[in-house]
């Protein structure tokens, strides 16, 4: 794709306002405050294992013992895949453009570091943004026509009709998203504790959390080792904050710190609630290692490649390269609300 | 393929969506395009356009409700069965 340049009137011989106005993105808080678990030593196929046990008291016997109770150990392996993004463009086109300003004197120079900085900064922060967002939200085509297939229905084992919906709508993408994997993987229906959901308001917003609370299993709620974490869409942070300012409503059912500031924190019954790019009527609770982000290098998200196309050509490409996977771990643990 | 038996409407908002599309070198370059449809999970998950919008799916978006109790899609789907012919025997 080449360069959509819209000049103003001013050009590069007049003045121009210092600062760039940028498209303003949400930060890749999945990633930077590491809201899941992240492998990032995941080149090819790796065994993620999983153990469980059952033990059974029996009666003693001085004779010979029956054996009784299981030891199981369930391994998956995952490969992450392995994606790009890929844009050429002519730096020529910049030279007339307030760009050419910070272009080096000479014919031979057209590489503006104020374009490099600002726009193909601004670039790279997106696709940071975009991986994160399809980390959560993305289905394969056949993972769409495999829930397609499924009939719908309201107990654990089968997809709900929401689920199917949420499926369905995905654009398809190179992989499942985290949600999608929660409700489909391994060729059958997720493990996940499914919450039926509703459109999730300013008004409902306690109920339905509530909903999601109540089917957290004891077992996670009492894991000294790590707290469970709510994630939910960036919407609900206004519907809490609509909900709290409600005079008749008990005040400290969000416990909301730090209101209005980038350390802003939110609790529900003392489990953080975190926000990430995940569906409107969406609410996942999970312990955060349970939630897996596999890739090759972690860095490998901001290295961005800005060269030439050929020795003997002046236009130029940006590129990036990672790899990327989703997996949820121990199913039984996590909860899927969807409405 | 199943019979459907629900249609989206004119009334359905149309949303812009970023898919993948192959150049003819085998490269997936991103493309946005104009689809119209049902974003029920918000524009970060997609949109239920009228090829994917199955009896279960519609049935399911017919059935949610706003805070008031209105149906939120009554008015972007429509159903495309044939009601039965009802016929009154002549005296």
């Amino acid at each position: 794709m080449a360069i959509s340049l819209t000049a103003g009137t001013s050009t590069a011989s007049g003045k121009q306002y210092e600062p760039i106005l940028t498209e303003l993105l949400f930060e890749n808080k999945t990633v930077g405050e590491e809201l899941v678990a992240f492998d990032d030593q995941v080149k090819s196929s790796t065994e993620i294992t999983e153990v469980s046990t059952v033990v059974a008291m029996q009666a003693y016997t001085s004779g010979a013992p029956t054996s009784s109770g299981t030891l199981t150990s369930t391994g998956t392996v995952i490969t992450p895949v392995k994606v790009m993004y890929y844009q050429e463009f002519d730096p020529n086109t910049l030279r007339a453009s307030r760009y050419g300003k910070t272009m080096k004197a000479g014919a031979w120079e057209n590489a503006s570091t104020e374009f490099e900085k600002v726009v193909l900064g601004l670039y790279g922060r997106k696709i940071s943004y975009d991986a994160e967002s399809k980390w959560w939200n993305n289905a394969t085509s056949a993972t769409q026509t495999a829930v397609a297939a499924l009939t719908a229905g309201t107990g654990q084992t089968s997809v709900g009709a929401a689920e199917k919906t949420y499926v369905a709508a995905v654009t398809a993408g190179q992989f499942d998203g985290l949600i999608t994997r929660l409700i489909y993987n391994n060729s059958a229906v997720g493990g996940r504790i499914k919450v039926a959901g509703t459109t999730i308001t300013s008004s409902n917003i306690k109920t339905e959390y509530d909903k999601v609370y109540a089917a957290i299993p004891a077992v996670v709620l009492n894991n000294k080792a790590e707290a469970p974490r709510i994630y939910a869409p960036y919407s609900h942070i206004q519907f809490i904050n609509q909900f709290n300012n409600v005079a008749t409503n008990y005040k400290d059912v969000f416990i909301v710190s730090d209101l209005g500031k980038p350390t802003q924190k939110v609790f529900f019954y003392g489990i953080e609630v975190v926000f990430v790019p995940i569906p409107e009527n969406c609410i996942v609770a999970a312990i955060p290692s349970h939630l897996l982000w596999a890739t090759d290098l972690a860095s490998d998200l901001n290295k961005m490649e800005i060269n030439k196309i050929a020795n003997n050509r002046e236009d130029m490409f940006v590129k990036h390269i990672f790899s990327i996977f989703a997996h949820v771990m121990n199913q039984a643990y996590n909860v899927l609300y969807l409405g | 393929m199943a019979t459907k038996n629900y249609k989206l409407t004119d009334n359905c908002p149309v949303h812009t969506v970023t898919s993948y599309a192959e150049t003819p070198s085998g490269l997936l370059i991103e493309q946005t395009t104009k689809v119209k449809g049902i974003a029920h999970h918000g524009s970060q998950s997609g949109v239920i356009t009228d090829e994917k919008l199955t009896d279960d799916i519609a049935e399911y978006l017919l059935d949610c409700k706003d805070e008031l109790g209105n149906r939120i899609y009554k008015d972007f789907i429509v159903s495309t069965k044939v009601k039965p012919v009802v016929v009154t025997a002549q005296k």
